[in-house]
């Protein structure tokens, strides 16, 4: 009884059941992608390590990536060593097309993920990627959304846009569309028969993405090619003269 | 979709922090998810209870706390939030913008118990 009014509250173990229920609060501000980002990271640095451009192309299934890659393949693989690998969820079908252009074609099935990540593309380099290559051309797995998610440790991610997919794309896919350095604008041989706008499609990625370099391509005339050639060379020789003339790796070799 | 991906790395690391808590059974997660993240909040929501199947955190609650696209202008320092994921300052219309939330993708909190 308590000692003052008389109660019988007195003695009670008013929060014991809240001590044995007791959560506590783990302040752990973890990035969701941590394991990812650390193999991008590694991958970034081994690509740097071997001065060699690796280019991350993406777009939704259709838009011309795989053509795109014969087209740039023919272009420069006499003059560079090249390297590609091919991300499918199933079938050899893009890696057998490109081989015709290159021997250093790999496919990278996925089976059931809709994207490739930073870890299936370690896993090939220094084994199926050389470490004498001057570019890696990496085909994304045909999606607008969940390759963006995933960084590679790419030099610079590509977006493709194919005028039959219509104007606005890149505002309903804003992830992909901000994060590359370029947006090709494919398929341009069809405009004639499309209701597309040119100028609605620019403003449409120029929202998203203000700074990003627009090319116009078409593969089938071959239009605009010259284009994008010139500016994957330009990135070539921006990455091989990054820390002198000398490359890394004949250094290592002598 | 990718968000199942994303799901069973948020397993991963609650199962990581877990080990310093011998016997403590987690009852919430709580994420940011940020508009540019790339990841769909319904979409998470969907595919985390199946992550979670047969794991430490099988039935614990999952918060997701989504965060808007703020702007920082890099030539009138005006500060605000993107509207339609248009990431132009809406102030000056430059577009040398630099974006100081949206990105997120993270665990914030665990409550264990």
């Amino acid at each position: 009884m308590c000692g003052d009014c008389g109660c019988e509250q007195a003695n009670t173990k008013y929060f014991e059941e809240e001590l044995n229920k007791a959560t506590k609060t783990l302040h752990l501000e973890r990035n969701i992608l941590e394991k990812n980002d650390r193999i991008a990271h590694q991958n970034y640095h081994w690509f740097e390590d071997q001065r060699m451009l690796a280019l991350n192309i993406m777009s939704s299934p259709g838009s011309g990536k795989t053509s795109l890659l014969e087209k740039t393949l023919a272009a420069l693989n006499t003059r560079y060593k090249i390297s590609v690998l091919v991300g499918d969820q199933q079938s050899e079908n893009d890696a057998n097309r490109l081989r015709a252009f290159s021997s250093a074609v790999k496919q990278i099935i996925t089976h059931s993920s809709c994207h490739l990540d930073a870890d299936m593309i370690k896993r090939e380099l220094d084994t199926y990627v050389s470490p004498n290559a001057d570019v890696l051309f990496i085909e994304n797995v045909g999606n607008l959304v969940c390759p963006a998610a995933f960084d590679l440790g790419e030099s610079a991610k590509i977006a493709l846009l194919s005028t039959t997919e219509g104007e606005d794309k890149p505002i309903k896919y804003p992830v992909l569309f901000n994060k590359a350095s370029a947006v090709l604008l494919t398929k341009t041989d069809l405009i004639p028969y499309l209701d597309w706008n040119e100028e609605i499609c620019i403003q449409a990625i120029r929202k998203v993405n203000p700074t990003a370099k627009i090319i116009k391509v078409s593969t089938k005339t071959g239009k605009g090619m010259a284009d994008w050639i010139d500016y994957v060379e330009l990135l070539i020789s921006m990455k091989q003269k990054q820390l002198g003339c000398v490359k890394h790796r004949e250094v290592h070799f002598e | 979709m990718h968000e199942l991906s994303i799901a069973q790395n948020i397993v991963e690391i609650a199962t990581q922090e877990l080990h310093q808590w011998k016997g403590a059974k987690v009852c919430s997660i709580s994420i940011e998810l940020g508009e540019f993240s790339g990841v769909v909040k319904e979409c998470l929501e969907f595919a985390f209870p199946e992550a979670c199947k047969g794991s430490v955190l099988e039935g614990c609650a999952l918060e997701v706390y989504c965060v808007d696209t703020v702007l920082r202008c890099l030539k009138c320092f005006n500060v605000d939030k993107a509207i339609d994921s248009s990431l132009l300052c809406r102030k000056c219309g430059s577009v040398q913008v630099e974006m100081i939330h949206g990105k997120e993708l993270k665990i914030t909190n665990m409550e264990i118990e």
